[in-house]
């Protein structure tokens, strides 16, 4: 855990300090730290101080892209940092070599198609996620690529079995964790919003709080769907989704609800 | 190559700038904070109401008598005034330690991510300043009412907690128990509508013979436009249940809006027009034009014995209870039919939450002094001086009437809401005067505004649309700065799923509207 003190402003003669550490670092050679200082800003939202950092930062494979990715989100946003992101990320590509910084730059290119530009142009996006998932299939990038492909082939104009049934062979090429979990969750919302296989929407929700939902918002409301379905599909079965919930989350409003409406485990 | 003399030259650099260090961050904050060389922590707030500066006075002597290390400084400022003087200070830098946060008050996502601290590694330990207490080794998250999961205090799209919260908000009707005595022969107070409404009737024969004006509910615009919104949750809420395809019970604004616009339900709704109803019933108890009126028009009314009944929130308690020269009784609004169940309050409000700004030279002792306001002990002794309810759990109430103002259980939960957006408020406040209107009928409201309803509603949702797409693209930025961090897989999971869900969310949207 970081001390409050790490993530602080300095201001004044406290950006010296900064400096001078870095300076200090660079010295001794460690000249990636501005690197994470800039990966750093960025995580928390700081993308004009996080770009500023970048552009400071030697030049490397990871600074382009540190450089391209803020660049979408620095004030103002204007197209010409859109389009200088795109050749950032192009010029990173275009060296020929594969690994992480590839892949995250088919990633974001994909995204900048997707929704960047001012109209979504989704047979780029679906060339460069289909791209990135061309490297190591458990890379961050990997997986979201694959989410990305999922939640096109959601919208397709097609029927809700068609579309999950794509979305499904997609799947299968995630690896189990926090990602591979919301997809799960994703599915199922998007069979109960077309009122279409309950059954299936259950499987779909069990299978995402079995993968592990990464925010306590998203389990909480999954196991309230898996508790509400299961007494909808079959008023006989008691579902331990129930326990699960009110031993997780007995605060949440709907605790008293699901404690006066359904079935208590035997 | 480098002489001797340059060696030593740029190693005496080395160490000045090493000697820097250790000054600018443990010497020189002690020395300029304090001329006593205290540390002093700014705590800024817009709690104006009355009793709660003394009452933040007297928690912050208690703390310095712990803490003889620590100076707290209090500035109070006027709510109107917030937002303006919150963006001066974090744009300028020179924000105070601690400010309060919360809706409404100039504080986006992105400003909270900028310029607060989170607290979430925090919140998962036990707060020290409860040892002892009932609360003693309970992670400190788990010793908030809402464990520190409501809006303003968790930030979803941040996946970070930033809020600590100190108070629980909730509305309530105020009886003038001396007049409430001469007009009915009772002090019991009306427990449904049809007893709230032989209240006016009772009101009007007593004004009558009094020869004098008298009110039966005193009112202003905004405590009208929340009576509205509770009034309609209450009687919305299996309408809402059946719109629930989600199975999650409460299924977010952003889809009732969107089931709004599908004509799933709307202002001809049975369920809703019985809500109208009974707003209906409410103006006509308040005074005419009540809506232009203000809180502290509503308030002299009352406290001048022009007015039976009042409705606001817990925090006008200790207020009218000083200022009332008449017993004060307080209950639950009276705005359910008999035999209706009231909706559950177990999501209420929450109020004075506390973030730490990234700008405080000591982020340290800003958190020991939030552990302390939130802790059992001076929690309980801050809502016993202020009589509010505090946001902490498992504190006795003192005080005669405190206890009504806990959040109502109940299995039935809240319904929907005609406003969901600035849009909808707007035509909230340009309509509600045909809906108050005493030669006025629904069926003439509801001719008159229904289609402009449906374009605000539209207008919300492109908004809402447009607001989802910016933070979709904020995330990738956050996403791979995450996925280049080292040691962030956890966070990265959950800012990734975070986002894929708002992406699905945008994709149902982007299916319905045009």
């Amino acid at each position: 855990m970081a001390p409050l003190d790490s993530l602080c402003h300095r201001n004044g003669l406290g950006r010296y300090w900064i400096v001078g550490w870095t300076l200090a670092l660079s010295l001794a050679g460690a000249l990636s730290a501005q690197e994470e200082i800039g990966w750093s800003q960025a995580a928390h939202l700081q993308f004009n101080a996080a770009h500023d950092t970048f552009q400071r930062a030697p030049a490397s494979r990871a600074q382009r892209i540190g450089l391209a990715v803020t660049l979408l989100n620095v004030q103002p946003r204007t197209t010409a940092n859109r389009e200088r992101a795109k050749t950032l990320l192009k010029e990173v590509i275009a060296e020929g070599v594969v690994d992480q910084h590839t892949q995250a730059a088919h990633y974001l290119l994909g995204r900048v198609a997707y929704a960047h530009e001012t109209k979504a142009e989704i047979q780029t996006a679906r060339m460069h996620f289909d791209a990135t998932r061309e490297g190591d299939a458990e890379s961050p990038y990997a997986r979201l690529a694959i989410a990305q492909l999922i939640l096109l082939s959601l919208k397709l104009d097609r029927p809700i079995s068609d579309r999950i049934g794509l979305a499904e062979k997609y799947v299968a090429g995630l690896p189990a964790g926090g990602i591979r979990a919301a997809v799960y969750w994703i599915l199922a919302q998007a069979l109960m919003d077309a009122q279409a296989s309950l059954p299936q929407a259950l499987r779909f929700i069990e299978l995402a709080l079995e993968d592990g939902l990464a925010t306590s918002a998203a389990r909480a409301d999954a196991l309230v769907a898996a508790t509400l379905l299961s007494a909808e599909l079959d008023a006989t079965v008691v579902s331990n989704w129930r326990d699960v919930f009110l031993q997780e989350f007995p605060r949440d409003p709907r605790a008293i609800f699901l404690r006066s409406n359904t079935k208590q485990s035997p | 190559m480098m002489t001797r003399s340059q060696s030593v030259a740029a190693g005496l650099v080395m160490l000045a700038v090493l000697a820097y260090g250790l000054v600018r961050t443990s010497i020189l904050p002690r020395l300029k904070s304090d001329p006593d060389s205290r540390i002093v922590l700014r705590l800024a707030h817009w709690n104006l109401h009355a009793g709660q500066r003394e009452a933040y006075n007297g928690m912050i002597a208690e703390y310095e008598k712990i803490r003889p290390d620590v100076k707290v400084v209090q500035l109070p400022v006027p709510v109107r005034a917030w937002p303006a003087w919150q963006q001066t200070q974090l744009i300028g830098g020179t924000a105070p330690d601690i400010m309060q946060i919360g809706p409404n008050r100039g504080a986006t996502d992105e400003t909270i991510a900028r310029h607060f601290l989170p607290l979430t590694a925090h919140v998962q330990r036990p707060n020290p300043y409860n040892a002892g207490t009932p609360l003693e080794n309970h992670p400190w998250r788990n010793t908030f009412y809402d464990g520190l999961t409501s809006a303003w205090v968790f930030f979803p799209s941040l996946q970070d907690v930033y809020g600590v919260p100190t108070q629980l908000m909730s509305l309530r009707f105020y009886y003038n128990a001396e007049l409430l005595h001469q007009v009915t022969g009772s002090t019991e107070v009306p427990s449904n509508l049809a007893e709230f409404q032989a209240l006016h009737q009772a009101t009007r024969k007593f004004q009558a013979q009094l020869g004098r004006h008298l009110l039966t509910l005193a009112g202003s615009g905004d405590y009208g436009a929340f009576l509205t919104t509770q009034i309609i949750e209450t009687h919305t809420s299996d309408l809402r249940l059946s719109l629930d395809h989600r199975h999650v019970l409460v299924s977010p604004q952003l889809f009732n809006q969107l089931a709004y616009l599908e004509k799933k339900w709307g202002l001809t709704d049975p369920d809703v027009q019985a809500a109208l109803e009974v707003v209906r019933a409410f103006g006509e108890a308040m005074p005419p034009g009540f809506l232009q009126l203000r809180r502290e028009d509503a308030a002299l009314a009352f406290t001048q014995g022009r007015a039976v009944a009042m409705i606001s929130g817990s925090w006008d308690y200790a207020l009218l209870e000083n200022e009332c020269p008449f017993p004060l009784l307080v209950a639950p609004l009276p705005i359910l039919h008999p035999g209706m169940e009231p909706v559950s309050e177990a999501g209420a409000q929450l109020n004075a939450i506390y973030g730490i700004t990234r700008y405080s030279e000591f982020p340290a002792e800003a958190l020991d002094f939030l552990q302390f306001i939130s802790s059992w002990e001076p929690a309980a002794r801050f809502a016993a001086r202020t009589q509010t309810l505090p946001a902490t759990v498992d504190i006795p109430l003192q005080g005669r009437n405190l206890h009504i103002f806990s959040p109502i259980e109940s299995p039935r939960l809240p319904g929907l809401s005609l406003v969901g957006g600035p849009s909808s408020s707007a035509w909230f406040q340009t309509h509600a005067h045909l809906l108050f209107a005493r030669d006025g009928t629904l069926g003439h409201f509801l001719q008159t505004s229904a289609a402009t309803h449906r374009e605000s509603v539209m207008t919300d949702m492109i908004n809402e649309r447009a607001r989802l797409l910016r933070a979709s693209q904020r995330d990738d930025t956050v996403l791979v700065s995450l996925a280049y961090k080292t040691n962030e897989e956890s966070r990265f999971e959950q800012f990734a799923t975070s986002h894929l869900l708002r992406e699905a969310d945008l994709l149902r949207v982007n299916a319905i509207m045009p």
